[in-house]
């Protein structure tokens, strides 16, 4: 299964992320922003990893606040990001390091928003939709 | 939702009642004739506008212009007016904070300088930059940007780039007062630093057009255009900066509105009492950030005038603007309510302001006239000019559309356009077409989108503004 599908919306991208547990979906979730502004395989190895730390209200708002992280990053730093470990997680609070290379983006992605998406328990793992402001 | 839960008002209005939803404030009215009608339920954009409806302090209507589609929160061409003792919300500005149009005129014809499009075109490309990451090598220093933040275009000229008349005729010319650069984060100016005068991506463009008609011949000469005249427009916003004021706010404000308990139909209708200290700062920053909007294509339009010159020399004349409007913003305004004239917080996300004469914000240029307003069309088609009216003050707190409006994915649009066909299809038109990847040039074709000539004409028969000329295009740059 792919860890990740875009699902259909009018004018922006709304993604669906799949993860075996919290950590991965939150990995995947970076995964799949690098994989849509780009498009192809990464050649990203883990020389220069960057300390990331976000604390939020709930579940839901602390992925798009990484996301939010993870964006600002890519366009202030002008990279794309495609390797994530996180060090330490909880409901509402998460640390992690991400690595990424500079490249030619495809996709301009503006913006996370809290629009109508979740983070849900599933049969076998975790699933969250989140939609992206292009 | 479906159209029997709508009430006609008139062929070109229709109505959701507000005792359709218990939490409804007022009532929801969408412009469109029974052909735009029929796009709008293909999406869930009328839910989105009911959803408006249910914010505190809101007047009259939530209003969705004939391009109304889905986004987020907020409906895109969606207009909510909320008193003063009412809320302001981010939402509804949306991220890319004044995102807008300007329209330059020129003085010449097409048949003056039909051989030397290309090398304009060229020319133009080379000197904006355009596409994803758009940069300039320079950075602007913090007291630079801050600069710029504060005072949007004015601080330009001042530098002796532009002149008065591109003040005079932009909203707010170019300049928002009451914008704090100090309410704007450090990670939003990174964002920005090196973004003025860049177009980015996405449906922004820089068009050069051919007047090809005239409906209105005072206007049009009171606006400078004539026909086959040869403009050039410009459609871009606050780039990155902007998008990281609407990021930061809206986290901030969320947090807020959850540790309250207070209800909301979607997380990003999520607002602030205007009033509040949180309120005031999100519309200081999101005015900066509006600033930067304009002096950003200002800048644009200054690059432009110079590929102008170089290409065509100095009896080619200048370029002069006709007028700049924002398409994402929300703005304290005097309307009549109840009898009343009252100050309204007034939300335009994909909306464009189109006042009417004798309103004192307009230039003596304009105030007998009232003001232009600028709608581009999707890429390939044309665009038009209009002219604001009595009637828009009365009934869309002086608004109307911003574009054609999105009908179809980005995903599925990509899928379903034929990129050779669509290009051997501008090729006839003799539209010489710039951009910077495949996959955008069928993200944005016209099949995307719906018809802009039937959303314009919904606007010039409900009488919110009146059609003044029509521009089509001769160059397209995307980003």
């Amino acid at each position: 299964m792919n860890f990740y599908k875009v699902l259909e919306h009018p004018a922006d991208l709304k993604l669906k992320i799949f993860g075996k547990d919290l950590p991965e979906l939150f990995c995947n979730l970076v995964k799949a922003i690098a994989q849509e502004m780009r498009d192809e395989k990464l050649d990203v190895r883990n020389e220069k990893w960057e300390e990331v730390e976000v604390k939020s209200e709930d579940l839901f708002s602390l992925l798009v606040d990484f996301a939010s992280e993870i964006i600002y990053r890519s366009d202030a730093n002008n990279k794309i990001y495609a390797l994530c470990e996180i060090e330490e997680m909880s409901k509402n609070k998460l640390k992690a390091k991400i690595s990424g290379i500079q490249a030619k983006k495809k996709l301009d992605i503006k913006a996370a928003t809290y629009h109508e998406g979740y983070v849900k328990k599933v049969a076998g793992g975790w699933e969250a939709v989140i939609l992206f402001d292009i | 939702m479906q159209k029997s839960d709508l009430k006609k008002i008139t062929d070109y209005l229709w109505e959701i009642p507000k005792n359709r939803w218990d939490k409804m404030n007022v009532p929801a009215r969408v412009y469109a004739d029974e052909k735009l009608l029929e796009k709008v339920f293909e999406d869930r954009s009328m839910g989105q506008l009911v959803n408006v409806a249910t914010l505190p302090g809101i007047q009259k209507w939530a209003l969705a212009m004939p391009d109304i589609h889905e986004g987020y929160g907020f409906p895109i061409g969606g207009v909510a007016a909320f008193d003063l003792e009412g809320i302001v919300s981010p939402g509804g500005v949306g991220y890319d904070i004044n995102c807008g149009v300007r329209l330059l005129r020129s003085q010449i014809t097409f048949d003056e300088i039909k051989d030397q499009i290309v090398s304009l075109m060229n020319q133009s490309q080379r000197d904006v930059p355009s596409g994803l990451g758009s940069r300039h090598k320079e950075k602007l220093s913090d007291p630079e940007l801050n600069k710029i933040l504060d005072n949007g275009a004015k601080e330009l000229v001042g530098k002796g780039i532009g002149n008065q008349n591109d003040l005079d005729h932009c909203e707010e010319n170019g300049s928002m007062k009451d914008a704090d650069s100090g309410k704007v984060s450090d990670r939003a100016k990174n964002r920005g630093r090196n973004e003025l005068g860049t177009l980015g991506s996405g449906n922004h463009f820089l068009e050069i057009q051919r007047v090809d008609q005239i409906y209105d011949e005072e206007v049009a000469k009171a606006f400078g255009i004539f026909k086959n005249q040869v403009t050039i427009m410009i459609h871009c916003g606050s780039r990155g900066l902007g998008h990281q004021v609407a990021t930061d706010y809206i986290r901030e404000l969320l947090k807020l509105v959850q540790r309250e308990n207070i209800w909301l139909a979607d997380r990003e209708l999520v607002y602030a009492p205007i009033e509040s200290k949180e309120g005031q700062n999100y519309l200081s920053a999101m005015r900066a950030s509006a600033n930067f909007a304009w002096a950003n294509r200002h800048m644009i339009a200054h690059l432009v005038h110079g590929a102008w010159k170089r290409i065509l020399g100095d009896t080619a004349g200048s370029l002069d603007l006709v007028y700049d409007v924002a398409h994402n913003i929300a703005k304290i305004e005097e309307h009549e309510i109840e009898g009343q004239t009252k100050k309204v917080c007034v939300h335009r996300k994909g909306a464009t302001r189109a006042f009417g004469p004798g309103r004192e914000e307009l230039h003596s240029d304009y105030c007998h006239i009232g003001q232009p307003v600028i709608i581009p069309g999707t890429m390939g088609t044309a665009s038009y000019i209009l002219v604001g009216t009595n009637e828009a003050m009365k009934q869309t707190f002086g608004s109307v559309c911003h574009g054609a409006g999105r009908t179809m994915s980005r995903k599925k649009a990509k899928r379903a356009v034929d990129i050779g066909k669509l290009r051997r299809e501008f090729e006839k038109k003799g539209i010489i077409l710039r951009v910077a990847s495949r996959g955008e040039l069928g993200e944005e074709a016209p099949v995307a989108y719906k018809d802009i000539d039937n959303v314009v004409n919904v606007v010039h028969e409900a009488g919110l503004a009146r059609k003044v000329a029509r521009l089509r295009p001769l160059g397209v740059i995307k980003g």
